[in-house]
């Protein structure tokens, strides 16, 4: 009796943490998740948002949107931040404390106030992000990639490769 | 709490009643300014504080040494708290206007000082002491550090410079120059468009185009 209530609190939680996305059927929460701003989220089927050892940020600024494919696992700790649009396709695979950024919000030179324009990231299907790995603006992981631990990802990583390093090499 | 805190709190109130008839969002952000000093004045009770000190989320503060933040310092909340940790007989020292984002986490055995208007992105780690020895960190002014860094005992890091996101610096980084890579190498800023092509990685997929 104790475990039903307990899956049913978890159910709620959930459900009650997704309320302000579009999700499809099985997707599920598994411990926080901050959301941010008021842009558009939709998540596909079966997509498991893993919080359990740290929360996951999902930072959609007004008129930005984060697409999330079927099947996808996010790990906890990652940040998605979108300030134009954030695409994963399905059955990518994001490890622990990741981030995701689609704008670097302040230029290297000069007036560090002035908010650079924002680059799309597109993750396509069956990538896998290793843990603490980061995607600045540019990046585009191919299909079937794999980012190793750690990696800096700002440029387009062709599909079935793996890279790894700070800046991403091809292995 | 200090009475200049108190009667900055109270012109906050006031003004974010008045815009509550005409523009909530905007009485909505005063708000959570002035909760973010509030929550500023108790995290940081143990500390040397400037005015205006706003934190929008936990910070865990250890302050057996010496602890000083600067006014109008920004802690960003989020998800993951920040820490900072002064060890007895440290320093730790935060300049004015900086931003400190989520989940930073600054020790402090020796002396950590951080300069003005720095921003230290999310999820960096500032530390002045390892298993082995500890050094002095002294960080500029302008110093941008992305996130996920890692500065490492007894390095400086010059004014107006860039430590790269996810990069560990190990030594010395002049000023205005660009930080990047485990361990970190330096790129001078001024010089980032001619080096460009030297640090653009082999893309195997695609022919090289003639110049």
């Amino acid at each position: 009796m104790i475990r039903s209530l307990r899956s049913w609190v978890d159910g709620w939680l959930s459900r009650h943490q997704l309320r302000s996305c579009a999700v499809g059927e099985s997707t599920r929460v598994r411990g926080r998740l901050w959301i941010r701003g008021s842009g558009e989220i939709r998540l596909g089927k079966r997509v498991l948002l893993d919080a359990m050892n740290a929360p996951i940020e999902l930072h959609v600024a007004t008129g930005a949107q984060i697409l999330i494919g079927d099947d996808v696992y996010i790990g906890g700790g990652t940040s998605i931040e979108a300030q134009k649009s954030v695409v994963i396709g399905d059955r990518v695979r994001i490890s622990a404390f990741c981030k995701v950024l689609d704008n670097h919000f302040h230029p290297l030179t000069g007036n560090r106030a002035l908010r650079p324009s924002s680059t799309e990231i597109v993750i396509e299907e069956d990538a896998e992000i290793g843990p603490r790995a980061i995607l600045l603006p540019g990046a585009r992981i191919g299909r079937g990639a794999s980012v190793g631990p750690g990696t800096v990802v700002s440029r387009r990583v062709p599909p079935q490769c793996t890279v790894a390093g700070i800046p991403a090499v091809v292995q | 709490m200090s009475p200049g805190t108190l009667w900055e709190l109270r012109v906050e109130v006031v003004r974010m009643v008045r815009a509550l008839a005409t523009d909530r969002r905007a009485a909505l952000n005063r708000a959570r300014r002035a909760v973010g000093w509030l929550r500023g004045a108790v995290l940081f009770r143990d500390c040397e504080r400037g005015r205006r000190i706003n934190a929008s989320g936990y910070v865990r503060v250890v302050a057996e040494g010496r602890i000083s933040i600067g006014e109008r310092v920004v802690f960003g909340g989020g998800m993951i708290s920040s820490e900072m940790i002064c060890h007895p007989g440290a320093e730790l020292t935060i300049g004015a206007s900086s931003i400190v984002n989520y989940g930073v986490s600054l020790e402090a055995t020796t002396s950590i000082r951080i300069g003005k208007r720095c921003m230290l992105g999310s999820m960096v780690r500032i530390r002045d002491v390892t298993r082995l020895f500890s050094a002095p960190v002294s960080i500029g002014e302008d110093v941008w550090i992305a996130h996920g860094a890692m500065v490492e005992p007894g390095v400086t890091i010059g004014d107006g410079s860039v430590v790269s996101a996810g990069s560990v610096v190990t030594r010395d980084v002049p000023s205005r120059c660009l930080a990047i890579g485990n361990p970190a190498r330096i790129v001078r800023l001024d010089m980032l468009e001619a080096t460009k092509e030297a640090t653009e990685p082999p893309r195997p997929d695609r022919p090289k185009e003639s110049a």
